[in-house]
């Protein structure tokens, strides 16, 4: 495995002083293909790098946190409209993910980029929200009937709300792993200390997140149960931001992590966490973390892919980062994503049903058809939807 | 000044075989693009078109990385197609091969208007003369192509066809001098302007219909690092048989014409409102209808004098 010069200056940001203009390039393209030019810039702003950086690559990050800016603006838009209306129906709906780091005001958000707003709901209070938001000009992005009933069925969130004026996607959740599994969280131990907010000027009514060790312990949950890791790197450099600043804010942050993750039967991710920081960004880890990372490793299984998987995927996947490891640990990375989320009884029938519509769906396209776009103007193309 | 060297230096082959293997690097205006094809129509029309423009190697920073490639597998035989890719990335859906020029014109567009937001970009053609820079925001059909190209045969410098670069620090103009891309009748109407135009290859069935691209000025092209400020926007419409007509446009309306005629003015939000602001400000505003070439080539002349 070769190390791709973006993990070498996330673990060193100091070596671009010597950088000359062919490395500058080759940062930015990797940077770019995993979305991270503006947590690039992050890093080189808290190491007082920032003025190393020439112009021109310069102008590529600020635009990148220009579009980042735009963003965060219409979310706390949406946030309040929604907030609004779950006052109305005396709901308290919990902002998980980016919508919950920039409402409250982590460091991590700062030029981090996200596409939909992700909330946590009581099941039972799914289908009064669904309604209320489709009276609003939201509606459901999966209009298939087999879409729907794995979403409902099995999932752990309803299918993708958008909505029809602005375009901005909710993600409505009552878990935060499929609800498919024999392991199925108890979410109440989550939800129930979610942190209000004190964001009323701003959102009109007050916001719920979760406690810092119920957040990086949901980002790891997820990093760690996805099959398609194109933006695996940003979310490991995600975990590292929280951890630093929840180590300082919190008390005994790794104990609360540890106590937390045997409440809930969670401490593989956290063991895979505190490992691949440790070895992907060459984080130095705490006593406790060290003690419980090689205590877990004893009992952990299969190991040695589990690490072959993520050391090949952590990277920018771009093709100055190509290699034969790579494509195959992206396809184990698939189908564990695809195990991890249905067991083989459901996952096999899904997965032809899948094929078997979208065969179909092939069949009566016309090829022709295909060329109508218009290329001439950019703005037919919107903005890439991260 | 040091001597810039331009593809001109280069030759026929040499083009081929750098756009070919590792790219070939070339400044357009604030920008540097590293532009790779294996297709011989690439290499033809970018060597007719881009020859005066400054050649640069991989030891330059490098904005875009773009290429044009044939998909794999059977598509290369069976009414082959090819695809644009910005670095890895390919935004467009696949294009008749014919295509393969236009489709990197507007790929090198779409790499602009998606990346760089240090500018308040308009979909507009700007010129200058005297010293003086006219912008000329339009939707696509209203002429600003064929108008952009009379004026830049008749002396006018050529900053740009397709897109206005507004430096958001100071108001400013960045110069691109792209080829002009000219439409259907447009492409025959400039041809008898002058003898000496160049043009690149004709492709027909686009969908906007046949297409040529104008070869810009050598002048243009070598003055292409010189801003100037804005002095006056000018919304053209050609429309058949009608006798010249300027209106002064009133500034508010001009500010919303601006906005519905820019890439990035919602993503810029204040700094976006502060630059249109400043540019409403300090031009003169019109709305030009014409159909006649002498006319409209005399106001123009009049409006810089």
């Amino acid at each position: 495995m070769v190390t791709s010069l973006l993990i070498q200056v996330l673990q060193e940001p100091a070596i671009i002083r010597h950088f000359n203009a062919s490395d500058w390039n080759l940062l930015l393209r990797q940077a770019s293909s995993a979305k991270m030019p503006a947590r690039l810039a992050y890093h080189l702003k808290a190491a007082d790098l920032i003025n190393a950086v020439p112009d021109k690559i310069l102008n590529h990050i600020n635009s990148e946190q220009v579009k980042v800016a735009h963003l965060h603006t219409q979310v706390h838009q949406e946030v309040q409209a929604l907030n609004q209306l779950f006052n109305k129906l005396d709901i308290k709906a919990i902002y998980l993910k980016g919508t919950a780091y920039l409402l409250a005001d982590l460091p991590l958000a700062q030029g981090r980029f996200f596409s939909d707003i992700d909330i946590l709901l009581n099941q039972d209070e799914i289908a009064k929200v669904e309604i209320a938001l489709k009276c609003q000009g939201w509606k459901s992005q999966k209009t298939d009937d087999h879409d729907q009933a794995y979403y409902r069925n099995y999932m752990h969130e309803i299918p993708p709300m958008q909505n029809i004026m602005r375009g901005t996607v909710i993600d409505i959740h009552h878990n935060i792993l499929p609800v498919c599994n024999d392991n199925i969280i108890d979410i109440s131990l989550l939800s129930v200390d979610a942190l209000k907010l004190d964001n009323i000027s701003t959102h009109c009514q007050p916001s719920y997140v979760l406690t810092p060790a119920v957040m990086f312990l949901h980002s790891a949950i997820h990093l760690f149960h996805e099959g398609e890791l194109e933006q695996g790197l940003r979310g490991l450099s995600d975990l590292d931001i929280l951890l630093s600043h929840f180590e300082e804010s919190e008390t005994n942050f790794s104990n609360q992590l540890i106590d937390l993750a045997k409440k809930i039967n969670q401490q593989q991710s956290l063991f895979y966490a505190w490992r691949y920081l440790n070895k992907v960004l060459k984080r130095k880890l705490s006593t406790t973390a060290q003690a419980f990372v090689g205590d877990y490793q004893q009992q952990a299984p299969n190991v040695a892919t589990i690490d072959f998987i993520f050391t090949n995927l952590f990277t920018a996947h771009h093709s100055t980062t190509a290699s034969w490891q790579f494509s195959v640990a992206a396809q184990l990375a698939y189908w564990r994503g695809h195990l991890l989320r249905m067991p083989l009884r459901l996952l096999i029938p899904h997965l032809m049903k899948k094929s078997w519509l979208q065969l179909s769906e092939l069949t009566k396209k016309e090829p022709d058809k295909i060329n109508k776009v218009d290329a001439l103007d950019p703005r037919f193309h919107q903005l890439d939807k991260e | 000044m040091p001597i810039k060297t331009t593809l001109n230096s280069l030759c026929t082959n040499e083009i081929y075989q750098q756009l070919k293997n590792d790219g070939l690097v070339i400044a357009v205006g604030p920008f540097v693009f590293c532009i790779k094809s294996s297709l011989p129509s690439i290499a033809s029309n970018v060597e007719k078109i881009y020859g005066d423009f400054q050649l640069l190697s991989h030891d330059d920073l490098i904005d875009f990385y773009v290429s044009i490639k044939k998909p794999k597998g059977l598509r290369r035989f069976i009414k082959p197609q090819i695809n644009f890719y910005c670095d890895d990335y390919s935004p467009f859906l696949p294009l008749p091969a014919s295509q393969a020029f236009p489709l990197l014109e507007w790929g090198m567009n779409w790499c602009i208007a998606q990346h760089a937001h240090h500018y308040l970009l308009l979909h507009s053609a700007v010129l200058e003369k005297n010293g003086k820079s006219v912008i000329l925001p339009a939707q696509s059909g209203s002429g600003k192509s064929t108008l952009c190209a009379l004026l830049a045969l008749n002396g006018w410098r050529l900053l740009s066809d397709e897109m206005a670069l507004i430096d958001l620090q100071n108001c400013q103009l960045h110069a691109l001098a792209r080829p002009i891309s000219l439409k259907n009748e447009s492409i025959d109407v400039i041809h008898k302007q002058a003898c000496e135009t160049i043009f690149g290859e004709v492709v027909d069935d686009t969908n906007k219909g046949t297409i040529s691209h104008l070869k810009p000025s050598t002048f243009s092209v070598q003055q292409v690092e010189k801003t100037t400020a804005p002095f006056a926007i000018i919304f053209p419409k050609y429309q058949a048989e009608q006798v010249i007509c300027i209106e002064s446009t009133d500034k508010a309306a001009a500010f919303m014409n601006i906005i519905e005629n820019s890439f990035n003015y919602s993503i810029l939000g204040e700094a976006g409102f502060q630059a249109v602001a400043e540019l409403i400000d300090n031009t003169q505003c019109h709305t030009l209808t014409y159909s006649n070439t002498a006319e409209v080539l005399a106001f123009f002349e009049e409006l810089v004098s």
